[in-house]
């Protein structure tokens, strides 16, 4: 009785209202989504304002979808989720997108409580936006793209998985998915150099540095969980003699923003790493092994600034991109005998590979890491996502729903024989981490970089003087 | 004793046949418009009765038969009267193509009268 | 009672389904939004026109995943499509009439070929309402709609045929095998019929989609 009313006293963790302020930040951390959920259960639908947004936003390409829709069931076994779930015909992604999105348009926003809760559950529990089931529908209907949006009409009401919201509030406070400050990041990159300078003499992490070739982006989780991943990427440009930096301001160039659909904290995420290119003046951008990343600053990015263009004030490239090229031009030299004798892997992020086309990149690195490269099927961008995209790995709520999803990246794994998985993306890297966690089928997994760092030719001018 | 009924029943239906078919051409001059110029013609040709549209109705023969010199329709009766030896299947220079010409004359009739049949089955019967 | 349905009903019914066609048309090119869709369709036209050409090369065309894993019914639906256009526009006696009212004409084919294509036409039909009624997957997202505009779509075929082979009353047949075909354009500008047209503002814009943001610009281009 004391604690209810006690909780009675305290701000609301529902609103409308993305976070922006380290107090909101920390009760909703505190409350780790208790109290967060059951506020929502009774949070009313601001249906005038649903209207509005719907009218000024769902225009002729999502109407024409809902429409056009011919109830053919084609896109069913497209989707991992349905596949996951014994061919369950409620995970038939037009199904999904009809009984929430479809319905909302209908009712013209006139919904109730439960009605944005099924939606919200749908959208993060159901979905993890990866397009696949959009490149089978003969129509060419892009239900992945519609969760998206429906994801957007959740967020502006409120309707959000608790730690989309905070991830959403850790780039309005921070600029980046974590509670990682700039000087936070700088200070981890000087200490990065002091860790690793006496066995690559001449090493650095030039930050800030106005005119380089390149300006390197990384995932929050890096400097705050793995700065080993920091200290790699220095290792290898410093290797490949490039001329690079990192910003201080502008370093993150994750979006957990865009999973949780709060597109004003999506354009000014991404306009701190444009403003950085432009204050660097650097000629590309370079960014890591990190998918939902490039699409957010590369490929999405750019029409939440408002270039018209499309495109980054500077060429992004994702870290896949750099290493491909470094090893044709030969500024890194891997050394043959070296290569990966077991079979192995390679786990296709929706995010680059479906998303923006760089199919032939990965498989090109791995020509030269791998002796026996197993393909996974199906492969390339009609690869299947990995069960933890679109933020779903960092939702509490939906851990049941996204552990089954695992089924079909472990089943996938299993029938190449293969027990190493290359995976360019954290969120891959996690998910099948996790899949090892839960199903235990004896897996390793990596990212490229410890494995390129494995293998890379030292040259001789770089290396300490006492080996000379 | 048999075979004789049968005979007889065949006979009777042979008679009444010819009676039937005696009698439609005794009552009626019955054409068809099966004109042989159409070698791969999609439906029957049109049943076209010339007593129902001369003698009955009255038409006048200039009506549908014609010869134009100088815009005058110059057709008697020593005049050819195949339509077909003037209107090919192919369209020729001004002249109307066949089919045109057999739809214009008669629909277009029928149509301005209110009489006859518009339909395709209905001059078309399977 | 024929030269109404035939006559101004026919016009009327050719004008709602023009003027229809290009109203939604245009409303869908207008609802583009390069900000909200997030496609830079005028700033990248080449390149959008590159995708749009390669989606619906690889979806007119059964060269598509989903045809190879769903081929069967795939084979079906392409049997159904191109039965359906080209049974009615090429008919003979439709471009014959059409001809007679607004002296227009295009080439025809066959009447028995025609036949041929109804009856595929129809058969393809039964098999997507037996798909209807008995795949859980389709149940699932059948409405009352659909069956309607199933209807829709078949009613002038199985007239047509009725009416073609002039079983039972002839003109009774023509005349509703008229009113079928007439509620049919009427009915495509304004219901899920409108794939018609908007199938191919759908996957154009996928296509530029793709072409533009998604994976044109950059590795081999992918056909979605």
């Amino acid at each position: 009785m004391a604690e209810e009313a006690k909780s009675q006293d305290l701000p609301p963790l529902v609103t409308r209202k993305p976070v922006k302020t380290k107090e909101e930040l920390d009760l909703l951390l505190a409350d780790r989504g208790v109290r967060y959920y059951k506020e929502l259960e009774v949070f009313p639908v601001d249906t005038a304002a649903l209207k509005k947004t719907l009218d000024a936003t769902c225009k002729s390409r999502i109407r024409t979808w809902l429409e056009i829709c011919a109830h053919c069931s084609l896109c069913a076994d497209t989707c991992f989720f349905y596949l996951a779930n014994d061919n369950d015909p409620k995970q038939i992604p037009s199904y999904k997108i009809k009984s929430t999105l479809g319905e909302l348009v209908k009712r013209k926003g006139d919904v109730d409580t439960q009605f944005m809760i099924n939606c919200m559950d749908t959208a993060w529990g159901k979905c993890t936006c990866c397009n696949r089931c959009g490149m089978y529908c003969p129509h060419g209907i892009d239900m992945g793209v519609m969760f998206g949006y429906l994801r957007g009409l959740c967020f502006s009401q409120g309707f959000v998985p608790h730690e989309m919201k905070i991830g959403s509030g850790m780039h309005w406070i921070y600029n980046a998915q974590m509670d990682v400050t700039v000087e936070d990041y700088v200070d981890t990159c000087k200490w990065m150099v002091e860790e690793n300078e006496e066995y690559y003499p001449g090493l650095e992490i030039p930050v800030d540095k106005v005119g380089a070739d390149i300006m390197y982006v990384v995932n929050a989780r890096e400097p705050k969980h793995y700065p080993q991943d920091l200290a790699e990427a220095a290792i290898l440009f410093h290797l490949a003699g490039e001329s690079w930096t990192v910003p201080s301001k502008g370093w993150e160039g994750t979006s957990l923003a865009m999973f949780a659909g709060d597109w004003a904290c999506c354009k000014q995420q991404v306009e701190n790493v444009y403003a950085a290119m432009e204050r660097l003046k650097v000629k590309r951008y370079v960014g890591t092994e990190c998918g939902h990343q490039h699409r957010a600053t590369i490929t999405e990015g750019p029409y939440w600034a408002g270039r018209k263009s499309g495109d980054p004030p500077v060429p992004g490239l994702h870290y896949v991109e750099w290493v491909l090229e470094a090893l044709e031009t030969g500024k890194l030299k891997l050394d043959p005998a070296k290569k990966i004798k077991e079979p192995v892997t390679l786990q296709d992020p929706c995010n680059y590979i479906r998303n923006h086309g760089l199919t032939d990149v990965t498989r090109k690195i791995m020509s030269y890491i791998a002796e026996d490269f197993r393909e996974m099927s199906p492969n390339r961008e009609h690869n299947f996502c990995c069960g933890g995209g679109g933020g779903m790995n960092g939702i509490g709520r939906y851990r049941k729903e996204r552990n089954i999803g695992l089924k079909v990246k472990r089943d996938q794994i299993l029938a190449t024989g293969a027990k190493f998985v290359v995976s360019a993306c954290h969120n891959c890297w996690d998910a099948i981490r996790d899949l090892e966690e839960v199903y235990k089928i004896g897996i390793k997994w990596s990212f490229l970089k410890p494995i390129l760092l494995d293998m890379v030719i030292v040259p001789d001018h770089l290396k300490p003087k006492e080996e000379e | 004793m048999k075979k004789n009924r049968i005979a007889l029943y065949i006979a009777i239906a042979g008679l009444a046949s010819l009676f039937i078919i005696g009698a439609a051409y005794a009552q009626d001059e019955i054409t068809l418009l099966k004109s042989d110029s159409f070698i791969d013609r999609e439906r029957p040709g049109a049943v076209f009765s010339h007593t129902l549209h001369a003698d009955k109705a009255g038409i006048d023969c200039l009506a549908c038969h014609h010869i134009y010199k100088n815009g005058e329709n110059v057709w008697d009766d020593s005049a050819e009267t195949e339509c077909a030896e003037c209107h090919k299947v192919e369209s020729a220079g001004k002249m109307m193509p066949l089919m045109k010409a057999f739809h214009t004359n008669c629909k277009g009739c029928h149509e301005k009268e209110n009489k006859g049949p518009l339909t395709c089955g209905e001059c078309h019967p399977k | 009672m024929y030269e109404f349905i035939s006559g101004p009903l026919a016009l009327i019914s050719f004008a709602i389904f023009f003027v229809g066609i290009i109203t939604r048309i245009v409303w869908y090119v207008k609802g583009l939004d390069w900000r909200l869709d997030r496609v830079a369709y005028t700033e990248k036209l080449g390149a959008g026109i590159t995708g749009a050409a390669r989606s619906l090369f690889h979806w007119l065309l059964p060269f598509n995943r989903t045809t190879a894993n769903h081929p069967v019914f795939m084979a079906v639906t392409y049997l159904f499509h191109i039965c359906l256009v080209i049974a009615s526009i090429f008919l003979v006696a439709h471009v014959v009439l059409i001809e007679e009212s607004w002296s227009i004409s295009w080439i025809t084919i066959p009447d028995y070929i025609a036949d041929y294509m109804t009856l595929a036409v129809i058969a393809a039909g039964i098999f997507f309402l037996i798909r209807r009624l008995t795949d859980p997957n389709v149940k699932i997202l059948t409405t009352a709609s659909d069956y309607i505009v199933l209807a829709i779509a078949l009613a002038p075929f199985i007239t047509g045929y009725i009416a073609y082979h002039q079983w039972m009353d002839y003109k009774f047949w023509l005349i509703v095998h008229i009113l079928c075909g007439e509620i049919m354009l009427i009915a495509i500008p304004f219901t899920k019929l409108s794939h018609f047209f908007l199938f191919f503002c759908s996957r154009i814009q996928l296509g530029m989609d793709y072409g533009i943001k998604r994976g044109g610009a950059k590795g081999r281009g992918i056909a979605w």
